[in-house]
């Protein structure tokens, strides 16, 4: 699945996405045995499945979150939620997981994310193990899609409707409660310094900034762009920063270095650090990001 | 070039001062700037003062260094596809600024800096013992390509910095401070302050060896001179600002179409033709997007290429 | 000393190639010296030193009496100057701009000596090869040496313009009063214009003396391999056509 933690991987997704925005559900005939259609076109017969290898931590999330953690025996490194996937053994990256590992865990399903390269799909399918890539589009409601087609896949598709039913309630009383406060000016910057980027009006962090009863200052940007002056002039009163983003900077040291660099120290902004990860991910926890996010653009 | 063209050029570039100045997401008329600076509370003062006031200031000083730069290493390598980063400055620098944003440096100006300066001491060792430009400048290309495939190398293995280490590598004002300014103002007075006194001996580096010998020049000698000078300034730059390419190839042909190949009267030109490539770069690669900037190392590129080429054709350019 | 030249015991030449071994000899000036001798004999080489581009193995060069390895370079070409055999000027300077080069006052001067007032503000690289060795030689004059070095100065040029540059050469050694040294391969030109001949072969010289003493049917025989008669005509030792 989509990892939020660079803005070219978003974009790179996205056009993944475009094509594959209409995803046919799993058909179902009543003579053949019900199958499922990946978001590469691959065609899965679907049949129960005891051991699962998850090469993205938002399936990681997912199926843990649909009570499949015990069906878990390989993961990314990356995956690091819930914390006890720790004990189960990592097979490498996301880009380049190791098919040798994953085929000597002797998985019946491997659910991938779009990151993973063809090569990777042609090695497991050379060796006999299944793989399939759930791929939604990059939208809030593109993410009740990707839980409910990995439950689906892994046989807990009634756990899947039950968790978009209480995420959709975790979401309403979200709303319900941020109703009546003053709409916050926000920019969710993710790059700065050498080079500047915030959430523009074409990502998946607008709606979800939007959601969190915010008004998205850099609604009018595209491509991730969105300059110094840009965000000087825009003005506005929260600035949440992308926290957690692998690249071993710890939250106080991310602040200190907006702090220390021009012109963002000048800034009035309140600025606020928000969990990568929890934000960043398309799955469970989405709903969970939007309540952190309405909370840090709050104040409360 | 008539004497009077100077002054065009000087007049140009004034023009450019003043658009960098009104010129950024926002347009503005010289009279609201003036109008802002004025009041202090205005968010356009503190834009133009510490946006692009700094930024301007960056890149006239930086295209003056490039263009010179490139002027030096031309005469000293006796090669015309000679630019300042042929001798490593900006493959030992990205190199070392990938491998500074791996470790994680919060600014990636002192890894360049010591990148590209150990890369250039390196091919200089490399090339001491004999008089061939050929020699340094294979060289060069050899370092060239290894701290290329290494930089390739770190950005795979560490790809969470990739487009921040991208980006450095294409070169940008958009963090221009004066403190940088002001290093690369010292390092540039002090790497080009000595050159107006050896503009013969660079006219003189163009001639064969045994005319440049029998002319009292020693080659040798000077040639590691005046490569560690312009080294010095280049690398600065290229440190606080990234890889800015084409300025320091284009501007020294440009000064030369203008006012011909010897030094004394070409190396001024090749500072302000410098200066006016980079500002007019750095001001278009503001606006050429409609939300965000672009590295200016493209547009440099893509300005002064067509440009070269028009001037190429039409002028009795003489090149070897 | 009246000795401009001397050079004593003499050991090198390229990397990998000796050239000259125990060479010595010595020249007093002013006058026109030609240097002569087959392919590959060492004439080219032998100026090299002269300007210090090579340096010896071992032995002595003196330049006015003192070591050619105590001066500065710059002082060098205050003493030596070279109109080199292949002076390629690759951009367009100014015909005033290459002498200029030279780095002294004396640009106007040597300009007018070579007929190039006219054309000081032509690009080099327009210029025909007698007007670019005219160009190159004023870059020489204009260094205002007493000691000036042609390496094969007229190789290229048509018939007109190598006698315009031998009475150009022979008048700088007559009335300038200096000392030049001619790389020659015409042994015509230097019977008729040396004040002095210096024979060279593999390194070695072989004589040196007026043009009359050196050049003798015998040595010039056993040295080129090529049978001489004298032609009596113009009294000039010829090749046997």
């Amino acid at each position: 699945m989509k990892r939020y933690h660079s803005p070219f991987t978003i974009i790179l997704v996205f056009l993944f996405c475009i094509p594959l925005a209409a995803q046919p559900k799993a058909e179902r005939q009543p003579q053949a045995p019900a199958t499922y259609t990946d978001s590469r076109g691959t065609v899965y017969p679907l049949s129960a499945v005891h051991r699962l290898v998850s090469l993205g931590p938002t399936v990681t999330e997912t199926i843990c979150a649909l009570g499949g953690e015990d069906m878990l025996v390989g993961r990314t490194d990356y995956c690091n939620y819930p914390a006890s996937v720790a004990d189960i053994p990592s097979i490498g990256g996301i880009l380049n997981p190791s098919v040798e590992k994953i085929i000597r865990l002797k998985p019946d399903l491997v659910i991938a994310s779009s990151m993973v390269s063809d090569d990777v799909y042609r090695a497991l399918d050379k060796a006999g193990v299944k793989a399939i890539s759930i791929n939604k589009e990059s939208s809030f409601e593109g993410t009740f899609g990707f839980i409910r087609d990995v439950g689906l896949v892994i046989g807990k598709k009634q756990e899947a409707e039950n968790l978009a039913a209480s995420m959709h309630a975790q979401l309403a009383a979200i709303q319900e409660r941020y109703k009546n406060k003053p709409n916050r000016r926000v920019c969710f910057v993710v790059a700065f310094g050498t080079y500047d980027a915030s959430a523009t009006g074409d990502t998946y962090l607008d709606e979800m900034i939007t959601l969190a009863g915010g008004i998205n200052v850099a609604k009018d940007g595209r491509n991730w762009m969105f300059s110094k002056e840009q965000l000087l002039l825009a003005n506005p009163d929260v600035i949440i920063l992308m926290g957690r983003m692998n690249d071993g900077k710890s939250d106080a040291q991310l602040l200190a270095e907006w702090n220390d660099t021009k012109p963002y120290c000048d800034m009035k902004a309140e600025v606020k650090i928000i969990d990568g990860d929890l934000i960043g991910r398309q799955g469970p926890r989405t709903v969970q990001g939007i309540g952190e996010l309405a909370r840090l653009i709050h104040g409360e | 070039m008539k004497k009077g063209h100077t002054w065009l050029w000087l007049l140009l570039l004034a023009l450019l001062f003043v658009l960098s100045l009104t010129t950024g997401s926002s347009r503005s008329t010289p009279a609201e700037i003036i109008r802002a600076l004025r009041s202090p509370d205005d968010p356009l003062r503190y834009i133009v003062l510490e946006l692009r006031l700094p930024r301007t200031l960056s890149a006239l000083l930086c295209g003056a260094v490039l263009g010179i730069s490139g002027a030096v290493f031309q005469a000293v390598l006796k090669n015309p596809m000679a630019d300042p980063y042929v001798l490593g400055i900006s493959s030992g620098g990205s190199l070392g600024a990938a491998i500074g944003a791996c470790l994680g440096a919060v600014s990636l100006t002192v890894p360049a800096l010591a990148g590209g300066l150990f890369a250039s001491l390196l091919i200089l060792l490399l090339s001491l013992r004999h008089q061939s430009q050929t020699r340094l400048i294979l060289s060069g290309v050899a370092i060239n390509y290894l701290c290329s495939s290494l930089l390739t190398l770190v950005m795979l293995l560490a790809h969470e910095q990739y487009q921040r280490i991208m980006f450095w590598t294409l070169g940008s004002f958009s963090a221009a401070s004066y403190r940088q300014t002001l290093a690369v103002l010292v390092l540039f007075l002090a790497s080009f302050l000595p050159l107006p006194f050896f503009t013969n001996q660079l006219d003189m580096m163009l001639l064969d060896t045994s005319s440049a010998l029998s002319l009292g020049l020693d080659i040798k000698r000077f040639r590691v001179v005046f490569i560690l000078l312009p080294t010095l300034s280049v690398s600065v730059c290229v440190a606080s600002y990234g890889v800015i390419g084409f300025v320091g190839l284009l501007a020294p042909h440009i000064a030369r179409i203008l006012v011909g190949p010897k030094h004394q009267k070409m190396l001024p030109f090749c500072g302000l033709f410098g200066a006016l490539l980079l500002l007019a770069s750095d001001i278009l690669c503001r606006v050429i997007l409609p939300s965000g900037e672009m590295p200016v190392g493209v547009i440099t590129a893509l300005l002064g290429t067509p440009l070269f080429l028009l001037m190429l054709h039409r002028g009795r350019y003489q090149y070897g | 000393m009246d000795e401009t030249i001397r050079i004593e015991r003499l050991f090198g030449g390229y990397p990998g190639r000796t050239i000259f071994r125990d060479f010595s000899l010595s020249i007093a000036g002013p006058g026109l010296f030609t240097l002569i001798g087959p392919n590959g004999s060492g004439k080219s080489t032998f100026l090299k030193f002269l300007y210090r581009e090579l340096k010896p193995e071992s032995g002595k060069i003196l330049l006015l009496g003192k070591d050619i390895e105590k001066y500065h370079r710059e002082q060098i070409a205050r003493i030596v100057s070279l109109v080199p055999q292949w002076g390629r000027i690759e951009y367009d300077f100014t015909v005033r701009d290459a002498v200029a080069m030279a780095g002294t006052g004396h640009v106007e001067e040597s300009l007018a000596i070579c007929n190039l007032s006219g054309k000081a503000e032509c690009s080099v690289m327009s210029l025909s090869g007698g007007e670019f060795q005219r160009t190159l030689i004023a870059r020489a004059l204009a260094q205002d040496t007493p000691i000036l070095l042609f390496d094969e100065p007229v190789n290229n040029l048509d018939i007109a313009y190598q006698i315009s540059t031998l009475h150009l050469v022979k008048s700088l050694a007559t009335e300038q009063g200096k000392l030049v040294i001619l790389v020659l391969h015409d042994l015509m030109m230097a019977q008729k214009y040396s004040d002095e001949v210096l024979l060279l072969d593999e390194g070695r010289l072989i004589a040196q003396g007026t043009a009359k003493e050196v050049i003798t049917k015998e040595r010039i025989e056993a040295v080129y391999h090529t049978p001489m008669r004298w032609d009596e005509t113009n009294h000039l030792l010829t090749p046997v056509w």
